[in-house]
């Protein structure tokens, strides 16, 4: 390669390793935008008022937190693509006799979150999080992080366990477990 | 039964079969990409990816791009791209290069609309007048840098530039857009979207221009007809969804265009196109994968010397395409895309009536995208083309008879990439790719041009050309800036090169010139942008492309062969700029780009070749635009503001174009 190629190359490389990048946020209003466009991927995809079920472990602050942020945020019904999603609060020892149209896991329900896995197995329902961990360890089917770049994990055997699909095109664009 | 039936009898079994199990909608470019919040391709891989994600290095013009490039043209919009070349010959005649290698009738670039090529064979360049597209029409122009034969098939060595369009099934995009200006411009436009329930969508461009050419000197040396634009094009899309996984395309396209152009020899010459095309397409997500069948025929007819020259140069080319698709997930991590195509390929040329060159390809490719882990990604794509060529009819003068064109080309061509994000702000790209151009059906025998003492002649024994790709990229976000660096090191280097003057030789009869592979040709570029956004309102972008060329010829080839010197007219630094505002109502836009001083070929081959000095310039273009109520908007553009007029190349110079529009929305 040219020698005046490479000094550009490694110069500007040098400079902008030293850059810091953006720090991840909280959960925010683009993760629900995201959620809510990722289920028009399934393959029955919900439409019109969606009753979101928003599942936290009263007794971790965090939980109880983001649990109550989320429905202020969802409020009487928030636009999401094409959906209105309408919050409803479900304890996570209650999971099991709810039937929300979709369940949306808080952080900090921690072990529990096995009971809400047998939930969406049992009601054909979909999870989704942006706690990462509860995808992987099978409680949650979808996780989300959409900053600073949109990424969607999802547990590919919890989906099936659960009768959920995904469009061909939408699963070759995530990552699976 | 033919075989051709069979095919498609077998085809149509097949997916009939695979639906049994219902799931949800094919490819949705628009959903896809507000979801993941950034444009969606399939022209890396053929798979769905972020463009972000995709190994190779590619650049993405948005719809946003597009209305505020300030340009009414589709190379004028990539002109203000990163590391793509652009040569404007006449007010509406344009070469497109990627990474250098720019010239007349520029054949490195392979060009598609929604994935059909509009590329024309027969010469192997793009008419970018006679495309039938209109600007608010499209989505996205994706833009591949380097080889990706992989995927596209021959001629896609520099680069691929894929149009992609609005979806009607998807997308509702009605607009009607008057234009007038200076050099007498007068254009029109106007998208239509139909659709009923979800079952159906229709979309219909239809575009006019008519505008005069510079009128700036022309070299003594290269005066030729220089003539006004006169543009039209309609085209016609409907998206059917037959079930709720399976989806059929039907689309018709026309265009005529007459021009001033420049072609392989630069000499400026009338130019009269005529396209058509008719392409089928059915697509179903299936057990079986993404299954895609698609059928198209492009006709194309030109006549390039309509004015000038009572010597006929009517070129009749016809290309037919048929390729079935599986994508397929395989588990978690493994993607896999296989491809079958079939390609008729035919031309004559009036020069030689009753003669036709003519091919047949025969392809088969597979793809192979592999998650090693979340954040590490490999993709192998190879690819096997099969040519067989032939010519029938009155045998040209000279040493061939039609069995010399009685011969097989077996090419391979491959894409591999290495993508690796190591946080959540940086991706890096290692890619290696092998690309192949085959000769264009002038240089592959349709070549013939006859007077006393001289005679030009093209064979069927060229070897096509190939280009190998080596390519390190770096993308890094910078949160400071709000924005991103962008870095690119590339070795390129070419073999074969073809010329249509490739070798001379004298007899009683005269001079006789014939086509040849005439060298090779190595490059060594990179490519540096930095971005981003400032008090909420504002954008900017710079970007900087240095690039170093060698040619090596034969010894034996003839100093006449000038259009493939690519050492001195590929400029060796190219910034470009863009700074852009909006706030409620208002948006404007600045473009700006320096060229490095490079030398340019004039008229023709043969004994009147030469090269002059082009001195590096300095040009802009710039759109301001007022939002008059919500569905109309008034713009003011101007290209080549800088001076009333500029030498960009060697032939006349270009004048500054000024123009405005109003444009309504639906």
């Amino acid at each position: 390669m040219d020698a005046r190629i490479f000094s550009l190359c490694l110069l500007s490389a040098s400079i902008a390793s030293g850059i810091a990048g953006p720090a991840r946020a909280d959960v925010t209003a683009k993760d629900v935008q995201v959620m809510a466009r990722a289920l028009g991927f399934t393959e029955k995809p919900p439409t019109g008022d969606v009753t979101v079920g928003i599942v936290y472990q009263p007794s971790n602050p965090q939980s109880a937190k983001e649990a109550d942020d989320l429905q202020k945020m969802l409020g009487d019904g928030l636009k999401a693509g094409a959906l209105v999603l309408k919050p409803v609060l479900i304890k996570i020892d209650d999971a099991a006799g709810a039937d929300p149209g979709v369940f949306l896991l808080t952080e900090g329900v921690g072990a529990d979150a096995a009971k809400l896995a047998a939930a969406t197995k049992a009601k054909h329902k979909a999870c989704i999080t942006v706690d990462l961990a509860q995808v992987q360890n099978g409680s949650c089917v979808m996780g989300v992080k959409s900053e600073p770049k949109v990424e969607i994990t999802v547990n590919g055997t919890l989906a099936a366990d659960s009768g959920i699909a995904f469009a061909a095109a939408f699963r070759m664009m995530i990552i699976e477990l | 039964m033919t075989s051709r039936k069979y095919l498609a009898t077998s085809s149509v079994a097949i997916l009939a079969l695979a639906t049994s199990a219902a799931r949800a909608q094919t490819i949705d470019y628009g959903s896809l990409e507000q979801l993941f919040g950034e444009p969606v391709t399939t022209s890396a891989t053929g798979s769905p990816q972020k463009a972000t994600e995709a190994p190779v290095d590619m650049e993405i013009v948005t719809a946003d791009d597009i209305r505020r490039s300030g340009a009414n043209n589709i190379p004028e919009v990539l002109s203000h791209v990163s590391g793509v070349n652009v040569l404007q010959w006449a007010n509406d005649s344009y070469d497109v290069g990627i990474r250098g290698y720019d010239q007349g009738f520029s054949p490195r670039i392979l060009v598609l609309i929604d994935g059909r090529q509009v590329y024309a064979d027969y010469f192997g360049f793009t008419p970018w007048d006679a495309l039938p597209v209109e600007l608010s029409e499209i989505r996205q122009i994706e833009i591949v840098k380097g080889p990706n034969s992989a995927l596209f098939g021959f001629n896609a060595v520099g680069g691929v530039i894929n149009i992609v369009t609005y979806n009607p099934l998807y997308d509702k995009q009605n607009t009607v857009t008057v234009l007038g200006g200076t050099q007498g411009l007068a254009e029109g436009n106007a998208v239509g979207t139909v659709k009923i329930s979800d079952w159906a969508g229709l979309r219909i461009g239809v575009g006019g221009r008519s505008d005069d050419d510079f009128s700036t000197p022309q070299l003594a040396n290269n005066v030729g007809t220089r003539r006004g634009d006169n543009r039209g094009e309609i085209n016609v899309e409907g998206v059917f969804r037959l079930a709720d996984n399976i989806q059929a395309t039907l689309e018709a396209t026309r265009s005529q265009s007459k021009q001033t152009e420049s072609n392989v020899s630069v000499f400026s010459s009338s130019a009269d196109y005529r396209t058509d095309s008719l392409k089928g397409q059915i697509s179903a997500d299936t057990n079986l994968g993404l299954l895609t069948a698609t059928a198209y025929t492009d006709w194309i007819k030109s006549d390039s010397f309509s004015e000038t020259s009572n010597t006929p140069g009517i070129v009749s080319n016809q290309v037919t395409v048929v390729q079935f698709q599986d994508l397929y997930k395989i588990g978690t991590d493994t993607t896999l895309r296989g491809d079958l195509e079939y390609r008729h390929n035919a031309a004559n040329n009036s020069t030689l009536p009753g003669a036709s060159v003519f091919y047949d390809v025969l392809s088969a490719s597979a793809m192979w995208e592999w998650k090693i882990k979340p954040d590490l990604t490999l993709t192998n794509a190879f690819r096997i083309d099969d040519l067989m060529l032939g010519r029938d009819g009155p045998a040209p003068p000279g040493p061939f008879t039609n069995a010399s064109w009685d011969r097989t080309i077996v090419q391979p061509s491959f894409n591999s990439g290495l993508v690796w994000r190591p946080d959540d702000v940086s991706t890096l790209r290692v890619t290696a790719a092998r690309g192949v151009q085959v000769p264009n059906l002038i240089e592959f025998g349709l070549n013939f041009f006859k007077a006393p003492g001289f005679l030009e002649l093209s064979t069927p024994n060229l070897a096509p050309t190939v280009v190998t790709n080596y390519e390190l990229g770096w993308d890094r976000d910078i949160s400071a800036i709000n924005g991103q660096l962008r870095i690119a090191a590339f070795h390129q280097q070419t073999d074969e090169l073809a010329s249509i003057f490739g070798t001379e030789s004298f007899s009683p009869a005269g001079l006789q010139i014939i086509s040849a592979n005439i060298g090779s040709s190595k490059a060594d570029g990179a490519e540096f942008e930095l971005k981003g956004k400032f008090l909420k309102d504002w954008h900017w972008d710079l970007n900087y492309t240095p690039e170093f060329v060698t040619d090596h010829f034969n010894p034996d080839s003839p100093p006449t062969v000038t259009e493939t010197e690519f050492q001195h007219t590929t400029p060796n630094h190219i910034v470009k700029v863009n700074v852009g505002w909006a706030q409620d109502k208002w948006e404007a836009d600045l473009f700006g780009q320096y060229q490095s001083r490079t030398i340019g070929q004039v008229a023709g081959a043969g004994a009147g070749a030469a090269f002059v000095p082009v001195q590096d310039y300095f040009s802009a273009d710039a759109r301001v635009a007022y939002k008059v109520t919500d569905w109309a908007t008034l713009a003011l553009y101007g290209q080549n503001i800088t001076q009333s007029t500029q030498q960009q190349t060697a032939v006349a110079k270009v004048e500054r174009v000024v123009f405005g529009s109003l444009t309504f929305n639906f």
